[in-house]
């Protein structure tokens, strides 16, 4: 498997379920600070080739362009975004983080495109989410970079009965993989969770629940990732 | 003459058929060939064969287990429209099996089996006498309401008798241009057809190796080239001598691309000459690392050497294909993502996860319900259940791999 390491680029998260109301106040952390993280994580043994930048939504971020840049110039190969993807369709932002050397994007989403933008009091952010993907792609096709796209679902009692859904709203993006996020749910609902893997499978991407109890091939991704907290 | 060609591939078994068969002083007829791939739509082949003017009398195509599904197609068209005309068929799809494709298809009328260049002139010779070609060796043919099986046919020993399948005026520059130097394979590798059935190498002379590179590399526009030889570096001597001739080549940007080697056998000093020969990229296994399905493979792997061989190929500059295939008879979920774990952890430069397709001539087409292989008797035969691998595990493997590889390929290419 594919080793990367998460680096936080600030607190409060990406996107959080507003019904839950465990959104906590955004905070972005300034860029010599992420910088620090990236050099200390490069150092370790093994090094791990790629790493997440998660945390804070990166188009938020007033540094961004100089975290990637410390990222790359750290020595990930792979570095990957972990966004709501909003903003990723605007103002050239898909084209700007290619060519600065990011090549995996991770958009959260919450459930369908209906779901989605209610749970997150955000209308119009799957479609935005959908057009940003779809531009970054297309940067990608056209300057021929291999680039990857994936999900994260974060599952809890307001979504999970539109699990197989979301799965179906990743692969509209052309997610090639999607984590199930079940943590927040008391008892994972197996039932549902096996209908979103295999909703995966026939459109012909990969899931897996962490520690969802279910037998390999299911229990685990493409990559080793740090703890999301 | 017909090329029904995979994306991305341009076979030379027909530019081959079709040099022996304009070479032969019985033939006195004239051809038309034209290439196509199988995302074309069949009507439109077969509108390509049926606007000729005059009608062709044969129509030749070669077939791979990913061409068949079309080359079938336009078999069934040409014949309901031109009955008279005889539709010809070879290679390894059909070759190995050439009774049953008669016995199922009627609008095929001969099967050429193994090589084909002498023995497809030979066929053309008993059409063009008005005869049928029955009893030719190596060749399975309708002589009225019977299939006739002819006697096998040697291997073509001396293969530079055979004259060049490339025109004096150079070959193609769109990246499907390969060269071949011998015929056979030394491994028996029981999932492929390669060896047919045994470990014999025929050589072509240096002379003539040199001479189609030279045609090749020569080619007005040509940047790269790839090889189809099974194992590139077969023995020491053989890729010091390539790389002597490629080395020119190579120092004016000539570049070689996902040239076959075994992995296992490359060190530093190998891959310097593969290195100096152009070589930009290798494609190699493991294929699998779980030791039943090496076993019931007939293949061999040492992690160490192979870890080395990618190594070494790294640090000369050389890019790595590792291939891994899902499916194989013994392998259960955890060996097939053992052995995508394993490749992405050589940092290789490309993984690539395909599903096994049960290949006709082939031990585990043979062996299948031995090997507990279920796979489906259709081109392209994929596997559909083993074992050890229900048919829902086979594709919940194939999304992870997929994604593996894709996730593997999505990275700067800087280090």
């Amino acid at each position: 498997v594919i080793e990367f390491a998460e680096v936080p680029i600030g607190r409060g998260g990406v996107l959080a379920c507003e019904e839950c109301g465990e959104g906590r106040a955004p905070e972005p952390f300034a860029a010599s600070k992420v910088a620090a993280a990236l050099e200390g994580v490069a150092g370790a043994t093994p090094r791990p080739e790629g790493v997440t930048l998660a945390g804070f939504e990166p188009f938020a971020h007033p540094e961004l362009p100089e975290i990637v840049a410390s990222a790359v110039e750290a020595g990930f190969v792979r570095v990957r975004l972990r966004t709501d993807g909003g903003a990723l369709g605007l103002h050239g932002n898909a084209a700007g983080v290619l060519a600065a050397g990011v090549r995996h994007i991770e958009v959260v989403l919450f459930g369908d495109p209906e779901t989605h933008d209610r749970l997150t009091r955000r209308e119009g952010l799957y479609q935005a989410a959908l057009r940003g993907v779809r531009a970054f792609r297309e940067a990608a096709a056209s300057s021929g970079c291999g680039v990857f796209v994936s999900g994260v679902l974060p599952l809890c009692a307001h979504n999970i009965g539109v699990a197989a859904g979301a799965v179906v709203a990743f692969a509209e993006m052309g997610a090639g993989a999607v984590e199930l996020d079940a943590s927040r749910l008391p008892a994972a609902d197996r039932v549902v969770l096996a209908a979103a893997l295999d909703t995966a499978t026939v459109n012909g991407m990969h899931a897996w629940v962490p520690d969802g109890g279910f037998a390999a091939p299911y229990d685990r991704g493409p990559w080793k990732t740090g703890d999301r907290s | 003459m017909v090329g029904v060609n995979a994306v991305g591939y341009r076979s030379l078994a027909l530019d081959y058929l079709h040099a022996a068969a304009a070479a032969d002083p019985r033939l006195d007829i004239a051809f038309h060939r034209f290439d196509t791939d199988v995302t074309a739509d069949p009507w439109w082949t077969a509108y390509r064969v049926l606007r000729l003017d005059p009608a062709p009398q044969v129509v030749a195509m070669p077939v791979l287990c990913w061409t068949a599904p079309h080359v079938y197609k336009v078999a069934a068209l040409v014949k309901a429209a031109l009955p008279e005309t005889r539709v010809v068929l070879g290679g390894p799809e059909v070759g190995p099996i050439a009774g049953q494709v008669l016995e199922e298809d009627p609008a095929v009328d001969a099967v050429v089996r193994g090589e084909g260049e002498i023995a497809f002139a030979d066929v053309l010779h008993s059409y063009a006498r008005g005869g049928d070609p029955a009893g030719i060796a190596g060749v399975t043919a309708r002589s009225g309401s019977r299939i006739v099986e002819g006697p096998e046919r040697e291997p073509i020993a001396d293969l530079d008798s055979l004259p060049s399948p490339y025109p004096a005026t150079g070959s193609r520059t769109d990246g499907s241009a390969y060269v071949e130097t011998y015929r056979g394979c030394p491994h028996r590798c029981a999932y492929c057809y390669e060896g047919k059935g045994s470990t014999k190498i025929r050589s072509f002379g240096w002379d003539r190796i040199e001479s189609d590179i030279r045609t090749v590399a020569g080619t007005p526009g040509m940047r790269s080239f790839s090889f189809i030889d099974p194992v590139f570096n077969l023995t020491d001597e053989r890729l010091h001598r390539l790389s002597d001739i490629l080395a020119p080549y190579a120092e004016k940007g000539m570049r070689l691309h996902t040239i076959e080697v075994n992995i296992e056998r490359i060190g530093p000093e190998e891959a310097r000459l593969l290195a100096r020969a152009g070589v930009a990229s290798v494609e190699t296994g493991p294929q699998t690392v779980g030791k039943a399905a090496l076993e019931a493979c007939l293949r061999g792997f040492d992690e160490d050497r192979f870890r080395a061989g990618v190594t070494a190929c790294r640090e000369a500059g050389i890019s790595v294909e590792c291939d891994v295939i899902i499916g194989l008879p013994g392998d259960t979920a955890d060996d097939v993502m053992a052995g995508i774990d394993f490749a992405t952890s050589l940092d290789p430069g490309r993984v690539q996860v395909s599903t096994l397709h049960v290949l006709p001539g082939t031990a585990l087409w043979d062996g299948a319900d031995q090997a507990g292989l279920v796979f489906d008797r259709r081109p392209p035969h994929e596997v559909v259940a083993t074992r050890d691998l229900s048919f829902a595990d086979l594709r919940r493997l194939e999304v992870y791999g997929n994604a593996c590889a894709r996730a593997y390929g999505a990275r700067l290419s800087i280090r």
